[in-house]
């Protein structure tokens, strides 16, 4: 399934078809074997991915958000094997009709549809920009590759191309920078090279696991208004993971709070904000600086710890650091993500217990 | 990469400075000058020497000045390729040294390439499978290459090669081409012939260079930049040759740096088992015969090879890694 | 004078414990480097004890039995256990007059542990005639020896000679390793402690001694060692030398370890008490890495022997009457004579097995006290 021009037409169709899934994600499992025993970093997770918009994933480090980003595009490496579920991508590229539904899951792997995919129609930017560059080859030359792997064009073309893109993420004096290695750009810089990369082959689904993480205050919010336009511009959906409620609140459509590699609450992001569900989703506000009751001028975190990924509590995984803990129930049984409030959902039996 | 070299050239030139000295202590060693043996050993032949001739000998060969000035000439002398005189021997060293000196030099650079060559595909590829049987079977293979000694490993060639094969291996050239002016037979001949004294010499360093490899890369494997590299669609064995291994070969280039001088050293027992005809059993043969003249200049020779060797590999290091450059 | 914290002391001595349990625990996983240790201990166990462990005396020589093959021990005489030898009969060839050996199991040595057989004084204390195996007590007379190994060209036991050499061979290990520790514990801990331009000089001097091709030198200053030195000077002398070019590694771990302990709370702790500086070297930051020393000095003793028997091999190291593994491969330098006598080359394994036994225990040790360190 080779693309070739789907920029074209890509901008305006998200005002035509508001509704339309690029990715579904169903039921992902990804486990880890580790010397202590098997870590479920995602355990049954399902969600879409909507053109256009902004899936936001949050959870507290360690909860998995970053091998589910990873296993959406078969990334995982030895230990981790991804043990089920479906990552289901759709072709908008190819006519509305024509949209076939691929597992991404199934593709054999390392071969070329895959690759085609991998950069192509999902590209991904990472956490640290500085180590996510190969620290002896330039900027460019990583773009140039990226752009020919995914473009019939010659090196000429590619290297305008790419200079191109880094002039629209905003880097200064474009042509120069494009020879520089890593060590001499800025955490900054060589996140909006890092955006440049991913974007320069116009996916349709852009993945970003903390892309802010790292670097300054306004530098961060100088990426995520980068972002937010260039999404606008390019009309690509985003997975956007990131442990900061304040960045989720600035760009996602949609959120899914994660913990121990479960969903444990789903909803828009006005819901989210508004009447947050799960208990463990309260405590992520009340941690949150600058918002809930802050006792000192400490940075708060929720009480207790995560527990050790391999050894995950029985029943609800948050029960023993739950303020609202119903022994009896939430000790024993594993609740559901159901809906509680319309669209939102969550698995807790605050809510689920009476049905 | 200016300052950087500046600083390996400054550490090269200390440790040349260093090495003349003590070759120029070693010369000085004997008891009483060469005039004073030549003349104890003219009167042994019972010619009559006297004291004026004498000491006109020793100005001839600038006995007569103080020692410093006797070494400002002696490494004067070195630096323009005169290496000296053997007054065991009665021959000037660079008629002794020779083509010796050659092919020490031409059998370390062959080593140093048989080293990556070897070294550095299977360490990639250990790497890559690792836990694979090959891996497994490679890292034994590289303890026990580590573990034998030079001179053992060419005591069992000889032996092996006598036991089955009747014939004495050892020397690098054929007995018609010994003395044979250098050409294309010559050359074939000497390639036969360097073959097993490359293996034994470099088993150790090639052992070690594949450890090198394998962990660097398997350090590398990981990193971030490989996923980011991956996550762009990138051909596994393409993106593993073009980013990591690249990585893991900066410090394997500074480990041929670091193994050069382990390589004149090494070449010198294993010379001397093997026979070659490398500088190694001529320094021998001059500490057996107490010609310290010789062994003089041998290791002053030694050690600049030594220098230039790490000095070349500095510069390679330099040209692969731009941090390194900048710096 | 110093305030120098009781509490402080004490918490160190807790997590030291700890941290020792750790290193342990870690170390038990690698097999191979624990299989390697009990290798090692044995060695060293056998040089302790090797006038015991030899079967005849090392230095006794006998024409008549010179260049005999190694005589197999039979355990079993039919069913009974009784371990024996059969007696070596010397023949000499009337073409070639070469001497062979040939072993005739009608006369038959009886073996057994702890027997008597030649007397010697052990640690120079106390007078026996025990070994661990020799000739039956019945049958012992000066006709009936047993040589497990064979014979060298002056008729001398091999097993026993290895014995004694492996002595040699490992003590020259150690006590060179001790000196390299010295030098290279002194001058990494200066370097790191005071860093500046002591560090700078003392780093340049490592980088200058790395770069020089050792054993050209080595030989050198062997070779010009007085030829009337007797065994015990010799011995020393050579050490030193292997030592003087051995330290840099040693230095290089040590200095990297002070750099990073000069951050640590506990080092600043005691610097702010008033502590003199030796005092913190030697009592709060050199235990603090025992475990990467203890490493790094098993590391450095394999390139010790390799060198001692390197040296010795080329007739510039111990000579003989001197017994090292690399005197006894001396008498492998000609290959002609070797293909006919191929057990003289026997004295090669035990320098591979002792190599390879400290490279596995080492490296155990290593990645047990560092588990997260590259190998590079
Ligand atoms: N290579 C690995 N080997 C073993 N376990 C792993 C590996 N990678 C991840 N894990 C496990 O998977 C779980 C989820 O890890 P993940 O990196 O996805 O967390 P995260 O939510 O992205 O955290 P962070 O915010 O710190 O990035 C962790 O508990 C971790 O122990
Ligand atoms: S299920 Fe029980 S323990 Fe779990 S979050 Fe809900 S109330 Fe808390
Ligand atoms: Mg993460």
């Amino acid at each position: 399934m080779p693309k070739t021009s789907k920029v074209e037409d890509k901008t305006n169709k998200s005002d035509k078809h508001p509704e339309r899934q690029v990715l579904e994600i169903r039921d992902l499992h990804t486990q880890f074997s580790t010397h202590d025993g098997v870590v479920k970093a995602v355990d049954g997770v399902s969600f879409d991915v909507i053109e256009g918009k902004t899936v936001g994933i949050v959870g507290e480090s360690g909860c998995g958000k970053s091998v589910l980003a990873r296993s959406v595009l078969q990334l995982i490496e030895h230990p981790g094997q991804i043990v089920g579920g479906k990552v289901l991508y759709r072709d908008y590229a190819e006519g509305e009709e024509a949209a076939s539904q691929n597992d991404i899951l199934a593709l054999p792997s390392g071969g070329s549809e895959i690759r085609s995919i991998r950069g192509g129609h999902i590209s991904m930017i990472f956490q640290e920009p500085m180590s996510s560059f190969s620290p002896v080859h330039t900027i460019g030359n990583q773009m140039v590759e990226a752009l020919r792997l995914h473009k019939p064009i010659s090196k000429v073309e590619a290297n305008e191309q790419a200079v191109d893109w880094l002039h629209r993420v905003g880097m200064p004096n474009p042509s120069e920078r494009i020879r520089a290695y890593p060590h001499e750009l800025s955490g900054g810089q060589l996140q909006r090279a890092m955006i440049a990369l991913a974007l320069s082959t116009n996916p349709s689904v852009l993945i970003a696991d903390e892309p802010t993480t790292g670097l300054d205050v306004t530098t961060q919010a100088q990426i995520l208004e980068l972002l937010g336009s260039l999404q606008e511009e390019q009309g690509m959906a985003m997975m956007f993971i990131t442990h900061d409620l304040g960045v989720i609140a600035e760009i996602a459509d949609d959120v899914l709070v994660m913990y121990l590699g479960r969903v444990v609450e789903e909803a828009s992001v006005t819901q989210l904000f508004q009447s947050p569900q799960h208990p463990y989703t309260k405590a992520l506000f009340t941690s949150m600086p600058g918002t809930g009751e802050i006792e000192d001028n400490r940075l708060p975190t929720i009480k207790g710890s995560v527990p050790e990924p391999h050894s995950r509590p029985a029943g609800c995984f948050f029960h023993p650091r739950c303020d609202s803990f119903m022994s009896g129930t939430c000790d024993i049984a594993e609740p559901e993500l159901l809906a509680v409030n319309g669209q939102q959902k969550a698995s807790c039996f605050l809510y689920s217990e009476g049905e | 990469m200016w300052v950087f070299l500046a600083k390996r050239i400054g550490i090269g030139l200390i440790t040349i400075w260093a090495l003349s000295l003590f070759s120029f202590i070693l010369i000085q060693l004997p008891k009483g000058d060469y005039v004073t043996s030549e003349m104890i050993a003219l009167q042994m032949e019972g010619e009559n020497v006297t004291d004026e001739e004498l000491e006109n000998l020793r100005i001839y060969f600038g006995l007569d000045k103080p020692v410093h000035m006797q070494y400002l000439s002696w490494i004067g002398n070195m630096m323009r390729g005169n290496l000296g005189y053997s007054y065991a021997q009665r021959t000037p060293v660079n008629d002794i040294l020779g083509q010796r000196l050659l092919l020490t030099v031409l059998y370390a650079a062959a080593t140093v390439v048989f080293i990556w060559v070897v070294a550095i595909p299977i360490g990639i590829l250990s790497a890559v499978k690792q836990y694979s049987f090959a891996d497994y079977s490679f890292t034994t293979l590289g303890f026990i290459g580590v573990a034998v000694p030079d001179f053992l490993l060419a005591l069992l060639f000889l032996w092996l090669g006598f036991v089955f094969f009747g014939v004495s291996m050892g020397g690098l050239f054929s007995p018609e081409f010994v003395d044979a002016p250098w050409n294309l037979a010559r050359i074939w001949d000497l390639t036969k012939h360097l073959f097993i004294p490359i293996i034994v010499l470099g088993t150790s360093g090639t052992a070690s260079l594949i450890r090198i490899v394998r962990a660097n890369l398997l350090d590398e494997l990981h990193k971030p930049y490989v996923v980011a590299a991956r996550a762009r669609g990138l051909r596994e064995w393409r993106l593993i040759l073009k980013y990591p291994v690249r990585l893991a070969l900066n410090p394997a280039v500074s480990l041929t740096a670091y193994i050069f001088p382990f390589l004149i050293s090494g070449s010198v027992i294993v010379s001397v088992v093997l026979s070659l005809p490398t500088i190694g059993p001529t320094l021998l043969q001059s500490l057996l015969e107490q010609d310290l003249q010789l062994a003089g200049a041998i290791i002053f020779l030694a050690g600049v090879m030594t220098v230039v060797g790490t000095l070349i590999s500095d510069i390679l290091l330099g040209l692969l890694d731009p941090r390194i450059r900048q710096a | 004078m110093t305030v120098d914290t009781q509490e402080n002391n004490e918490s160190r001595d807790v997590t030291l414990a700890s941290e020792r349990q750790l290193v342990w625990a870690r170390f038990r996983r690698h097999k191979l480097a624990l299989i390697s240790t009990v290798i090692v201990a044995l060695f060293y166990l056998v040089a302790f004890g090797a006038e015991f462990v030899a079967v005849n005396d090392p230095v006794e020589t006998d024409a008549k039995r010179s260049l005999m093959p190694p005589q197999s021990i039979h355990l079993f005489d039919g069913w009974k256990p009784a371990p024996y030898v059969c007696e070596m009969v010397g023949k000499r060839d009337p073409v070639s007059l070469r001497k062979s050996f040939e072993a005739d199991c009608t006369k038959r040595i009886p073996v057994q542990i702890f027997a008597r057989g030649f007397e010697y004084k052990f640690l120079g204390l106390l007078r026996s005639d025990r070994h661990l195996i020799g000739v039956g007590d019945s049958e012992r007379s000066q006709e009936s020896l047993v040589f497990p190994l064979g014979t060298d060209v002056q008729g001398r036991g091999l097993f026993s000679r290895i014995v004694y050499g492996t002595r040699t061979s490992l003590s020259i290990g150690l006590v060179g390793v001790t000196l390299t520790l010295l030098i290279g514990v002194s001058l990494g801990a200066v370097s790191g402690y005071f860093g500046g331009f002591i560090d700078t000089l003392i780093q340049r001097s490592v980088e200058i001694v790395r770069a020089i091709p050792t054993i050209p030198i080595w030989l050198v200053l062997a070779g010009i060692l007085p030829r009337d030195w007797g065994v015990l000077q010799i011995y020393f002398a050579i050490t030193i030398i292997i030592s003087l070019f051995a330290w840099t590694d040693l230095a290089r771990v040590v200095r990297g370890r002070f750099l990073s302990l000069r951050e640590e709370d506990f080092v600043t702790a005691a610097m702010l008490s008033g502590a003199r500086w030796q005092r913190i070297v030697f009592r709060h930051m050199l235990p603090s890495f025992y475990s990467h020393l203890i490493a790094a000095t098993t590391l450095a003793i394999p390139s010790m022997i390799i060198s001692e028997t390197a040296l010795s091999f080329l007739g510039l190291g111990l000579r003989s009457p001197a017994i090292s593994w690399g005197v006894l491969l001396q008498a492998t330098q000609n290959v002609h004579s070797v293909a006919l006598t191929p057990w003289l080359m026997i004295p090669a394994i035990p320098v591979i097995v002792v190599i390879l036994a400290l490279n596995f225990m080492g490296d155990g040790l290593r990645d047990a006290a560092d588990p997260y360190a590259s190998t590079s």
